[in-house]
């Protein structure tokens, strides 16, 4: 017969459980190993949508330093510049994962060649999907620091 | 064997040979992105290679992309990986080529890279050693080129 207090015990661990699946989907990305930078470089060069941009943030995040993180910050330009409409679809992964907002401004970048940033500017300002008014402003925020000259 | 030698007080790239003659000199910087590199600047020592006779290419290197028309030659950098030497941005409409920012890189010019990468092929490159470099040179060097027109 179940003792009363085992089933404290058990609501308790699913609680710490709970807690921490949410606490880690903020926490820190796990470090990029050799092996995994390499993938990683060759799967930043097949990122051609939002879907594929979020692929590659779970499967990656962490090796976007040095060589493979000058080509990402590229990767975000274009698709905020030339997918914007796209990003809207992102609306339930920024509110499900705290961290993924964080990334994408992160890598909103002096690094990459900046051709777009002025079009990403007016986007956040002026077509920004309802819900994301927040998103849009730091990721506008960004890009006018980036094309200000910002580094 | 080949080696680079890096000062980031006057953003000089060497290029020498096995018997220390200088093969070539070309400006280069080490602007980072304050924001999204994990490497401050790149810090006074001796690295070795890991792309020694051939630079590390990637699906259409040209002179405005990342790397320059050439690829990247990494070296071992103390926790970080991807840091090398390379070129691109050259037409950026922010800091146009060598002051283009970079993630702890060095980056010249495709001119120079296309003389590293000849002389690697027969002189493989060993170390790039860093000297002169600071977080305050490092950061002052796309105002050093307002100053100094090449």
């Amino acid at each position: 017969m179940a003792q009363p207090g085992s089933r404290h015990i058990r609501n308790s661990v699913a609680c710490l459980l709970l807690l921490a699946g949410g606490v880690n989907a903020s926490a820190a990305p796990p470090k990029c190993k050799a092996k995994t930078y390499q993938a990683a470089e060759d799967a930043s060069f097949k990122v051609a949508s939002w879907s594929d941009y979020l692929a590659w943030y779970r499967a990656y995040r962490g090796c976007e330093e040095g060589e493979v993180g000058e080509q990402f910050a590229d990767v975000t330009e274009k698709l905020l510049g030339d997918q914007w409409s796209g990003f809207a679809a992102m609306k339930s992964q920024l509110t499900a994962d705290k961290a993924f907002l964080p990334f994408i401004v992160r890598n909103v970048s002096s690094v990459s060649g900046g051709s777009l940033m002025t079009k990403i500017i007016d986007q956040a300002h002026e077509q920004c999907p309802h819900g994301l008014e927040a998103a849009c402003a730091a990721i506008g925020k960004k890009a006018k620091y980036v094309a200000d000259g910002g580094t | 064997m080949s080696s680079l030698i890096y000062n980031g007080a006057t953003h000089l790239l060497t290029l020498t040979d096995s018997k220390g003659a200088k093969l070539g000199t070309w400006q280069a910087h080490n602007i980072t992105d304050s924001h999204l590199s994990t490497v401050d600047y790149l810090h006074n020592g001796t690295y070795s290679f890991l792309d020694t006779r051939s630079a590390h290419p990637h699906p259409g290197d040209n002179i405005n992309g990342p790397y320059g028309s050439y690829g990247i030659f990494r070296f071992n950098y103390p926790k970080h990986q991807g840091v090398g030497v390379h070129s691109g941005r050259a037409n950026a409409a922010r800091y146009p080529g060598v002051i283009h920012p970079t993630l702890g890189c060095v980056r010249t010019s495709d001119d120079a890279m296309a003389i590293i990468v000849k002389t690697a092929k027969t002189d493989p490159l060993t170390t790039i050693t860093v000297q002169s470099n600071s977080r305050e040179t490092a950061q002052s060097g796309a105002a050093w080129l307002k100053t100094h027109p090449q």
